[in-house]
């Protein structure tokens, strides 16, 4: 019995010593980009988006669509989704990593 | 989208149509698997419509019985469907095969030959001479000996110091570089002749430097004949040896302009309508699509693209024509006056001046009279120019 608290106990802390072990990593990448002057999404795993005008919306960076209506899509992304509301949005172009939106886009929306 | 997928999309691409319940997995899974779907359309919830390569059509089997997907081709484009509708069509293939054909061994041929280089020789003369070296419209380039073809072109024209052949596909550029010749004044004169005048007027200076001036100061000479003879006397006057004549002769002359101007003037007022025709000229013959109305005006200016083919220039024009009416300007006798001068000005510099040798204008002589409906301006100048020019004897 003594011998299977340990064992969680153990396992417990090496889990709390892997998250820390991460977050210095991420912190790290964090120091390394703002020394170097890198932008922020070469470095560490984030999501551009860059929109042109209300009908145009490039997402850099994403990992699935989620939902996909004539008026509304959700995708997921590294650490948030994000919602776009509009209207007779089609999705141009779709590649491994970038997904082009167009359509009369109402508004961009994230939900962490 | 790169050229290399442009392409790839020419051969061949369909609008394919998904039906089912999760078309969002569809799509994930085309990504995953590295199809290359784009125009994602939305139609209604749970139909999807897209573009595919038809190189990748196949795979797409897999992902449909997955995600249980129902799949329906809505358009074909491209050329391997055209190529499939019309496969019953012999004629069609043997004809394209038969343009490929013609067209590879066409540009095997010479069609056209441009000179570069050349100011004393004519285009013609320089093509005719490489006509007889055997290079000409219509010699095939294979086996065309270039260096054998500039040798004898050079052996033949003799006013040519370098001659180059560059074959640009089916044109054949010839560069040549002329013989620089001495100019006339620079020409130092062995043979005995005279300066002869090449204007009349009233000579104000004679200067010989070689031979016997036959004129003095404010004789008057006539056109052709001889200031300074190449001859050389003695106080007898007699002939001791025949020279080349030497020397210049300054002249007065007198120039006049004379125009009249009208106070009504009739003046182009443009309305701001704007037409565009087109037309085709072949070997100079213009042919227009005219659509202008009669009643009207309109200035013209044309641009042109010219090209040449098998000997004739045909040139595919472009018209812009703008409306204008005309209207009637009264001008003021001072108005017609200032313009007077100016056109003056223009014509003595542009005109007169450009003929004459070292000239200076000595006087200037204006007088203006009233006609019916306008002035009539007439303006003198005396000139002081250079005149003689050396003629060998026996010419």
């Amino acid at each position: 019995m003594k011998n299977k608290k340990n064992n969680g106990k153990r396992w417990y802390k090496s889990l709390i010593k892997n998250m820390r072990v991460k977050e210095n990593i991420s912190e790290a990448k964090e120091k390394f980009s703002c020394f170097l002057e890198l932008p922020q999404e070469v470095v560490s795993k984030s999501t551009k988006l860059t929109a042109i005008e209300n009908n145009n919306v490039l997402i850099e960076g994403y990992k699935q669509i989620i939902d996909y209506y004539d008026d509304y899509i959700k995708i997921k992304a590294n650490n948030m989704d994000i919602l776009i509301d509009g209207k007779g949005l089609d999705i141009k172009e779709i590649t491994d990593s970038d997904l082009v939106i167009e359509g009369d886009i109402y508004s961009v929306n994230y939900q962490k | 989208m790169g050229l290399t997928s442009n392409i790839q999309n020419m051969a061949g691409v369909v609008t394919v149509q998904i039906e089912g319940f999760f078309t969002e997995r569809f799509i994930n899974l085309c990504r995953i698997n590295n199809i290359k779907i784009w125009d994602i359309r939305n139609i209604v919830k749970g139909v999807i419509r897209f573009k595919i390569n038809i190189s990748e059509f196949k795979k797409l089997r897999t992902i449909a019985k997955k995600t249980k997907c129902k799949v329906c081709i809505k358009e074909k484009k491209g050329i391997y469907f055209t190529l499939f509708k019309y496969r019953k069509r012999k004629l069609i293939f043997i004809f394209l095969f038969l343009i490929i054909v013609f067209s590879i061994a066409f540009s095997t041929f010479i069609w056209e030959i441009d000179v570069v280089g050349n100011q004393n020789l004519s285009k013609e003369e320089i093509i005719l001479g490489l006509k007889s070296s055997g290079l000409y419209i219509g010699k095939n380039k294979i086996g065309l000996d270039k260096k054998e073809i500039v040798n004898e072109f050079r052996a033949h024209e003799l006013e040519l110091s370098w001659v180059g052949i560059e074959i640009d596909g089916t044109k054949a550029i010839v560069k040549v570089v002329e013989k620089t010749r001495i100019e006339e004044k620079n020409i130092q004169q062995t043979n005995p002749g005279d300066i002869v005048a090449t204007k009349s007027g009233v000579i104000t200076k004679i200067v010989a430097e070689n031979g016997t001036s036959k004129y003095k100061a404010l004789d008057y000479v006539n056109k052709g004949n001889v200031l300074i003879e190449g001859k050389v006397y003695d106080r007898n006057q007699e002939l001791i040896g025949e020279v080349p004549a030497k020397g210049y002769a300054r002249v007065d002359n007198i120039y006049t302009f004379e125009r009249e101007y009208l106070y009504c003037e009739i003046k182009k007022e443009y309305t701001n309508k704007k037409r565009t025709t087109f037309g085709i000229t072949i070997n100079s013959k213009e042919n227009m699509i005219n659509y202008l109305n009669k009643s009207k005006k309109y200035d013209i200016t044309k641009n042109s693209k010219e090209f040449k083919l098998f000997s004739n220039i045909i040139s595919f024009d472009l018209y812009k024509c703008s409306e204008y009416s005309e209207v009637e300007n009264i001008r003021t006798r001072e108005e017609l006056e200032i313009k007077s001068e100016e056109e003056e000005n223009n014509y003595l510099n542009s005109n007169i001046l450009v003929d004459c040798i070292n000239p200076n204008v000595v006087d200037k002589t204006r007088n203006i009279t009233e006609i019916d409906g306008g002035i009539k301006v007439k303006t003198e100048y005396v000139i002081n120019e250079q005149i003689g020019k050396f003629v060998e004897r026996g010419n």
